[in-house]
C-alpha cells in the first residue's frame, strides 16, 4: 500500500491523478477515489493515534471535498474555470443573452401549468418532456463547455456555465415538482 | 511526510496477537453484542444463555437494582424507577423531552441536561445508555476472558450530531473505546457478506422493528459501502400490527379494552401470538377468558393480511422516496435485506419482495444481523484482519447549516454528503466597524432557521474593525467519520479563530427528523415566499440604516425642506411595509425611496468625488443605496 501523504495544496486533478477537464472520465474518477479512499480514511487509522487520525479526516474530507467537485459536471466546470483563474461570481455581471432568457421564462411558464394541472398523469407526462428538454440543453452546454475550456476561451465558457447554472436551477425545481405529483 | 507509514493497523499489531473487540446493537427496545470468533460473528448470551438484553434499566435507593429482562419484568410494579427506550430520549433537551413525552418525570434541576427522576436519583439518557452498555461489556469480557480492546456501536442512519455524541459520551461513561459508529443498516449488510461480492451491487435495508421502520439504500463498489439515502417512519412498527390485530378481536368480541389497563395488556399478548402464529400456519385461534369478555374467534392469514396491509403500503411508499432521493430505479436493487423482528410476518416479506422484484434476504436471525456486522466491523478496526479491503462510507444524514441575517438558513454541507467532509464557507459584516460576529449552526432541511434544529451558537471576537463587507470570515464545517461535527472560523484578513464543538444540550427526536425532510418538500414553495420576504426585510432594514447614517451627517446640507420630507415621507413607506408580510410591497416601497433620494445621492456622490481627491473616504450610502 502506498502511504505517501498527499499534498493538500494540489489542486483536484493532481490529487487524482487525473488529466485536468471538464468532461471527466467517470471510471476513472471512481477508480481513484475508491483507491484514495482505502488509503487514507479515517477507519484505516482507527487504532492510531491522535495525531494521525486527525491528519487521515483532513486528506479524506478533501478526497471527498475533490471527488463531489470532480463527479457533479457543473461543479467540475466552474472548477476547471477557476483552475484558469476565473471566477464565476454571478452577482458581479448579470448580464444575459436575451434569447436564453426567453426559453427561461417559457419554461418556467410550462412549469407553473404543470403545477396547477388537475390531471397528475398529464402533469406528470408534461414534466418527463419538460426535463428531457432542459436534460438536452444541458449536455449542449456541457460539451460546449468543455471546448470553450479547453481553448482557454474563459469569457465564453464562464457565459455557457451561467447559462447552465440557470438550467440546473430550474431542473431542480421541476424535480420538487415531481416529488410534489408523487405524493 | 512520513508520519502517516508507522500508523498502519495491522502492522502497528504484533502478530498472533488478537485484539478482543465487540460489535454492539445499542437498540430501543433491546440491545445485543457480538464477536468474530475463529472468523465467524458470533451473539455473546447471557449466563442463562440469553443472547437479547432487554434495554431497561431499573433503579433503587442504591443505585441500578437491574438490568435487561429483570429489569424489565418489574416495568409494571415500579413504573417511575423502571427506564425503557432511552435511546428515544437520547441527545434530546428538556424541552424537547416534555414536548414529545408529556408523561415522563423529569428531575427539575438547573441543569441544561434533562434527567429522568429515579429513586437513585436524576437520571440522563446517556447514563441510562450507559448502564446498558455496562452490561454487554461485562457479558462480552467474561465470555472472551479478558478486556475489550475497543467496539463499534451501530446508530440508526438518520441519527443527528447530538445523538451520535451522546452515544459516544455513553460507551465512553462505560469505559468502552468506541472505534467506530456504524449505520445499522449498513451493519446488517456486512452480516450477510455481501462486501464479499466481486460485483458491485445496489442493496436495500428493510429495517421494520417493534417502533421504527427505516429503508436504506446502500451501494457497494469494491468493498466500499455507501450509504446512498435513508427514509422511513419513526412511528411505524411492530406495536403497530399487534395494535391492528386488537382493534379486530375488539370489534369481532364486542370487548371494549379502552378503560381495562388489565384487559388491554390480556388483549395485546393474544394478538402477538396470534402474529407470531400466523409467521408459519394458516390461521391462528384467539381465545378470550373471563366473565363478561369470554370469546373465541379465528383470524385467518389472509384476514391477517388485510389487516396489516395499509401499514405495510405505508413502508413501501417509504422505499419509493428513499429511491428517488438515491437517484436509483427499483429494478437496480441487486438485494434486500431483512432487518428487524416485524420481518419475520409473512406478509411484510411478500410485498417487500414483489416491490422489489426479487427473493429478500431473510437467513439471518432479524434481530441479531445489525450486531453481528457490527461484530465484523469491530474486529476489521481492532486490526485483526490488516488484508481487509472493507471500507464503510457514511453520509451526513441532514443538511448542516448557520444562521444568516433575516432568520435564513444557509446550508453549507447537503444532507447525503460523504463524511469525512470539510466545508469552507466566506461570511463578512454588514455594519461598519463591526467586531464580532456570532455564528448560528442549525441542522435541517428548511430555509428558515425557525423550521430547523438549533445545535449551537458561537461567537468570533476580535475582528479588526472594518467597512461593512470587507472583513472575510471563513467558517469550515469539519464532520468526521462517525458524524461528528466541528465548527471553526477564521477572519481572513486578521486570522482571528474561533472554535467550538458542538455540545450535547440538544437534539432531534426521530419523528421531527423525518417530518424535518418531509416539511421541506411541502414547504418549499412557502419558504421561496418566506425567503423573498426575510430578504426584501434585510434589505429595506439596511437602506433605512444607511439612509439615517447619511441623513443625519449631511441631509441639512444637501437637501431643501421639501426635498428631505419627500424622503422621510417613502422612508415612512418603506418602514411601514418592512413590518408588513408582503414582500412585493416592501421592493416597490424600496424603488420609490430610491427614486425619492436620487438626487440627493448624486449629490453627495458628487461631493465624495470631490473629497476623495483631496484624500477623504467616501461613505458608501449611494453604493448600498442602488443596490437594492
Amino acid at each position: 500500500m502506498n502511504t505517501a501523504t498527499p499534498d493538500l495544496r494540489q489542486n483536484y486533478f493532481e490529487l487524482f491523478d487525473i488529466p485536468v477537464s471538464s468532461a471527466v472520465d467517470k471510471k476513472q474518477l471512481r477508480s481513484r477515489y475508491m483507491t484514495l479512499q482505502r488509503q487514507f480514511h479515517p477507519d484505516k487509522y482507527a487504532s492510531a493515534d491522535d495525531q494521525h487520525r486527525r491528519m487521515a479526516v483532513q486528506i479524506a474530507a478533501m478526497v471527498n471535498q475533490a471527488h463531489d467537485t470532480l463527479s457533479d459536471p457543473l461543479k467540475c466546470a466552474e472548477y476547471c474555470l477557476e483552475l484558469q483563474g476565473v471566477k464565476i461570481d454571478a452577482e458581479t455581471d448579470s448580464a444575459m443573452d436575451p434569447a436564453f432568457l426567453m426559453e427561461q421564462m417559457e419554461w418556467r411558464e410550462k412549469l407553473e401549468d404543470i403545477t396547477d394541472t388537475q390531471d397528475n398523469s398529464k402533469a406528470a407526462d408534461s414534466l418527463g418532456g419538460l426535463r428531457e428538454e432542459i436534460s438536452q440543453r444541458v449536455k449542449e452546454i456541457g460539451a460546449n463547455t468543455a471546448t470553450k475550456l479547453d481553448e482557454k476561451d474563459t469569457a465564453a465558457a464562464r457565459e455557457l456555465i451561467r447559462k447552465w447554472q440557470f438550467l440546473v436551477k430550474i431542473d431542480r425545481e421541476a424535480q420538487i415538482v415531481g416529488s410534489r405529483l408523487d405524493a | 511526510m512520513a508520519l502517516l507509514q508507522i500508523s498502519e493497523p495491522g502492522q502497528s499489531t504484533a502478530p498472533h496477537q488478537h485484539r478482543l473487540a465487540a460489535g454492539i446493537d445499542l437498540g430501543t427496545t433491546n440491545s445485543l453484542v457480538a464477536t468474530v470468533r475463529s472468523g465467524l460473528p458470533t451473539v455473546l448470551a447471557d449466563e442463562h444463555g440469553r443472547p437479547i438484553l432487554p434495554s431497561v434499566v431499573r433503579y433503587d435507593g442504591n443505585g441500578v437494582a437491574a438490568i435487561g429482562a429483570e429489569a424489565r419484568d418489574n416495568a409494571f410494579s415500579d413504573p417511575h424507577n423502571t427506564i425503557s427506550s432511552v435511546k428515544r430520549l437520547i441527545g434530546l433537551s428538556a424541552e424537547d423531552i416534555a414536548a414529545s413525552y408529556p408523561l415522563l418525570k423529569l428531575d427539575a434541576s438547573e441543569d441544561t441536561v434533562p434527567r429522568l427522576a429515579t429513586a437513585a436519583g436524576g437520571k440522563t439518557a446517556i447514563e441510562v445508555s450507559a448502564e446498558v452498555l455496562s452490561a454487554l461489556k461485562s457479558r462480552a469480557e467474561k465470555s472472551l476472558g479478558g478486556e475489550l480492546t475497543g467496539v463499534v456501536i451501530t446508530v440508526p442512519a438518520y441519527f443527528d450530531d447530538t445523538q451520535r455524541q451522546a452515544t459516544k459520551d455513553a460507551a465512553q461513561l462505560a469505559g468502552l473505546k468506541v472505534l467506530r459508529l456504524i449505520n445499522e443498516p449498513t451493519s446488517a449488510a456486512i452480516a450477510y457478506g455481501i462486501d464479499q461480492q466481486d460485483s458491485d451491487t445496489t442493496i436495500a435495508v428493510y429495517d421494520l422493528g417493534g417502533g421504527t421502520f427505516d429503508i436504506s439504500i446502500l451501494r457497494l463498489e469494491r468493498g466500499v459501502f455507501e450509504v446512498l439515502a435513508t427514509a422511513g417512519d419513526t412511528a411505524l412498527g411492530g406495536d403497530d400490527l399487534d395494535a391492528a390485530i386488537m382493534q379486530w378481536i375488539s370489534d369481532q368480541s364486542g370487548v371494549s379494552y379502552n378503560n381495562d389497563a388489565g384487559l388491554q395488556r390480556k388483549v395485546l399478548d393474544l394478538a402477538r401470538a396470534a402474529k407470531h402464529q400466523l409467521s408459519d400456519a394458516d390461521v391462528a385461534q384467539i381465545t378470550l377468558t373471563g366473565d363478561s369478555q369470554a370469546w373465541s374467534g379465528e383470524l385467518t392469514r389472509n384476514q391477517f393480511d388485510e389487516l396489516v396491509k395499509p401499514l405495510i403500503s405505508k413502508t413501501i411508499a417509504s422505499c419509493k422516496s428513499a429511491l428517488n432521493d438515491a437517484g436509483i430505479a427499483v429494478s437496480e436493487i441487486d438485494e434486500v435485506v431483512m432487518v428487524g423482528g416485524s420481518t419475520r410476518v409473512l406478509a411484510v416479506r411478500q410485498t417487500v419482495s414483489t416491490y422489489f422484484g426479487r427473493d429478500v434476504l431473510t437467513s439471518i436471525d432479524p434481530d441479531e444481523v445489525v450486531a453481528l456486522g457490527a461484530a465484523i466491523q469491530a474486529d476489521i478496526l481492532a486490526g485483526n484482519k490488516p488484508d481487509s479491503d472493507l471500507l464503510l462510507l457514511d453520509v451526513v444524514p441532514l443538511s448542516l447549516g448557520i444562521e444568516t441575517m433575516g432568520g435564513l438558513t444557509e446550508h453549507i454541507i447537503t444532507r447525503n454528503t460523504t463524511i469525512p467532509v470539510a466545508r469552507a464557507q466566506e461570511f463578512t459584516t454588514y455594519k461598519d466597524g463591526q467586531t464580532a460576529m456570532a455564528l448560528h449552526v442549525v441542522q435541517g432541511e428548511r430555509d428558515l432557521v425557525q423550521d430547523c434544529r438549533s445545535l449551537g451558537r458561537f461567537e468570533l471576537r476580535g475582528i479588526p474593525p472594518m467597512v461593512a463587507g470587507q472583513a472575510r470570515i471563513q467558517v469550515i464545517f469539519q464532520v468526521d467519520a462517525d458524524g461528528l461535527l466541528t465548527v471553526s472560523a477564521i477572519e481572513q484578513t486578521s486570522g482571528v479563530a474561533a472554535e467550538v464543538h458542538i455540545k450535547p444540550s440538544y437534539g432531534l427526536s426521530d419523528s421531527e427528523i423525518e417530518s424535518m425532510i418531509l416539511d421541506s418538500m411541502k414547504h418549499a414553495k412557502e419558504d421561496v415566499h418566506l425567503r423573498m420576504l426575510q430578504e426584501q426585510r434585510v434589505e429595506a432594514d439596511r437602506t433605512i440604516e444607511a439612509l439615517d447614517a447619511a441623513m443625519q451627517k449631511d441631509g441639512d446640507a444637501f437637501l431643501s425642506a421639501e426635498e428631505r420630507s419627500a424622503i422621510d415621507n417613502a422612508r415612512h413607506k418603506v418602514q411601514q411595509m418592512r413590518d408588513g408580510d408582503d414582500s412585493e410591497a416592501i421592493k416597490h416601497a424600496l424603488r420609490a425611496l430610491e427614486s425619492a433620494s436620487e438626487q440627493y445621492v448624486a449629490r453627495r456622490m458628487n461631493a465624495s468625488v470631490g473629497e476623495v481627491m483631496r484624500g477623504k473616504t467616501i461613505d458608501n450610502f449611494d453604493e448600498q443605496e442602488t443596490t437594492s
